[in-house]
């Protein structure tokens, strides 16, 4: 992948990673139930997006190096 | 025997200085210089860059704060783990830019590297007093949070100000000796102590008390469903708003990497690498604070109606019979969490103060810097300590006000890095009209539509004003410009 196209991907990324966390799109998730592993979804859901945060940014760092 | 308050006053002692060691011994070594000092001969590895920035981010206000918000405000503590990562992906790329810039230019604090790009003494007393308005606050956020727990652990034999005395008087000895070096080895030692205390506690007190983490939540949505659902509770135990909620994510996640005491760290780094792959590594310190909310949800369906919310995790603590030694690390940790902000925040306060504040006014030596920077350490020390004893608001509220004030050096330091055609009119005014709508909001929150932050009315300020006055008045000379916009490593001459 070329290095513009992966930053550009990881920008849109992150856009969507606030765009679901906050309004609007977070009323979607606001009802703690169906429990996700024991946990309300809206404390799933934000565990979530921190693992898919760690993996791009571990992807990014990845690319980065080797090039 | 034994009475257990003085068992647990052994231990916190034991504690205190076990890090007193640590912080007094990381000095060894360094040159004698301001750069030795504040930017700690910019030698820090990955492991203590790691632990740097993840300790100095999760206060007191993570290990106190964020079970008090749980257990009053319910999902409305969920902004605290939304907008960590959001706030540290940019540093990716700001913070090696930000080092490689220190080091052709020997930068050691933000307001010298904005005020190598915009010429401007006005500029730098300015932000030197940005910056310690919204430190100050922060400092008294942890000196308060480490009061609460040595009063709590023992009883009330140790007053909050006394415990916060005492702390802060260990703090301030190993970072008036050490400098910054001590603020990186003992927060690797306290990072450690606070992740595998906060995950003991947050997966056995749930169990403890409600036979799990599932069964906790099924217990709280049977018999108060709104406490689970966003945008959470307020104070006052009414709705938040998603206004509210959605602003303090977006001044948050602006704000995190713009505190003094966090971006300065990227002139310590060895290298560039090193700093991203702190980013890389950040959520996986983010994940702390799940543990912390299991602690105070735990105590919702348990503890019926705790006056101060912030201290429900000690409540807890002292609530079921624990082995004493469980007590006295709670404690340690807690106090970890606090400490390991605080030294942070009054080095960054007094280093800022002297570097961007005196120094451009008043030609000084290295030598007179350096003592200068110890003294106006107790005199920050001393001012939030006084505040601790007597402010009476809550551990995050403090902070979310001071993130307000704190992110409006995001657009400057945005501009400084990456806008060609920003001058220096532009980011002084710029910086006055947000700092000042920022402040007005604070004052006069009625005023503010949807519940929003003041400080986002002080960004939708800001921005525009920098913006227009920079287009309206001449631009800098390319060749000054590129060397922020691309600068090249140092011996690429």
């Amino acid at each position: 992948m070329k290095k513009p196209l992966l930053h550009r991907l990881v920008i849109a990324f992150f856009v969507l990673y606030f765009v679901a966390v906050t309004w609007p799109l977070a009323m979607w998730v606001s009802d703690p139930l169906p429990l996700v592993f024991g946990l309300p979804l809206p404390l799933a859901w934000s565990i979530l997006w921190i693992l898919l945060g760690f993996v791009v940014l571990l992807i990014l760092d990845w690319y980065q190096e080797r090039s | 025997m034994m009475e257990q308050w003085v068992v647990v006053t052994s231990m916190i002692v034991a504690y205190l200085m076990i890090t007193l060691a640590i912080g007094l011994r990381a000095g060894k070594g360094l040159s004698a210089t301001v750069d030795g000092y504040v930017a700690g001969d910019r030698n820090f590895g990955l492991l203590v860059m790691y632990f740097v920035t993840g300790a100095t981010v999760f206060s007191a206000f993570a290990f106190l704060g964020g079970p008090g918000w749980a257990y009053s405000r319910g999902a409305a503590a969920f902004y605290i783990l939304s907008y960590g990562v959001l706030g540290m992906a940019p540093w990716y790329v700001i913070g090696p830019k930000v080092a490689r810039i220190g080091r052709r230019l020997s930068l050691v604090t933000q307001a010298q590297l904005l005020t190598a790009r915009f010429p401007s003494k006005a500029l730098s007393v300015s932000i030197a007093l940005v910056s310690v308005v919204a430190l100050i606050p922060y400092i008294t956020l942890q000196m308060k949070g480490a009061g609460i727990v040595i009063e709590a652990v023992t009883d009330g034999h140790v007053p909050l100000w006394l415990g916060a005395l005492v702390s802060y008087g260990i703090v301030l000895m190993y970072v008036l000796i050490s400098g910054v070096a001590a603020v990186g080895w003992t927060n690797t030692f306290q990072g450690i102590f606070m992740i595998v205390i906060a995950w003991a506690l947050g997966l056995y007190l749930p169990y403890a008390l409600h036979g799990g983490v599932g069964p906790m939540f099924s217990e709280i949505i049977e018999a108060r469903p709104e406490m689970l659902a966003l945008p959470g509770l307020t104070g006052s135990g009414e709705a938040w708003s998603w206004g509210g909620y959605t602003s303090a994510i977006i001044i948050s996640a602006v704000g995190l990497t713009m505190w003094p005491h966090i971006f300065m760290k990227a002139f310590t780094a060895r290298d560039e690498r090193i700093i991203r792959r702190t980013v890389v590594l950040f959520p996986t310190f983010q994940l702390f604070l799940v543990p912390v909310f299991l602690i105070g949800f735990a105590g919702v369906m348990t503890v019926p109606e705790l006056e101060r919310a912030d201290f429900i995790l000690p409540h807890l603590i002292l609530s079921i019979d624990l082995p004493l030694i469980v007590v006295g690390l709670f404690c340690a940790g807690a106090l970890s969490a606090s400490m390991s902000t605080g030294d942070a925040l009054l080095h960054a306060t007094a280093s800022v103060a002297v570097e961007d504040g005196i120094r451009p006014m008043h030609a000084m030596s290295e030598h007179t810097q350096r003592w200068l920077i110890r003294i106006l350490m107790v005199v920050a020390g001393a001012i939030a300590y006084l505040f601790a004893i007597s402010e009476g608001q809550s551990l995050v509220v403090l902070l979310l006000t001071s993130y307000g004030v704190i992110a409006q050096l995001a657009p400057p330091i945005v501009a400084a890095l990456f806008w060609a055609r920003a001058t220096t009119p532009g980011v002084l005014a710029g910086l006055l009209a947000g700092a000042s709508a920022a402040l007005f909001g604070f004052f006069n929150p009625e005023l503010i539509p949807f519940g929003l932050h003041e400080g986002i009315i002080g960004l939708i300020v800001h921005v525009p004003v920098l913006c227009v006055v920079s287009w309206l008045t001449a631009p800098q000379p390319s060749e000054h410009v590129e060397r922020f916009l691309n600068p090249q490593p140092l011996n690429s001459g």
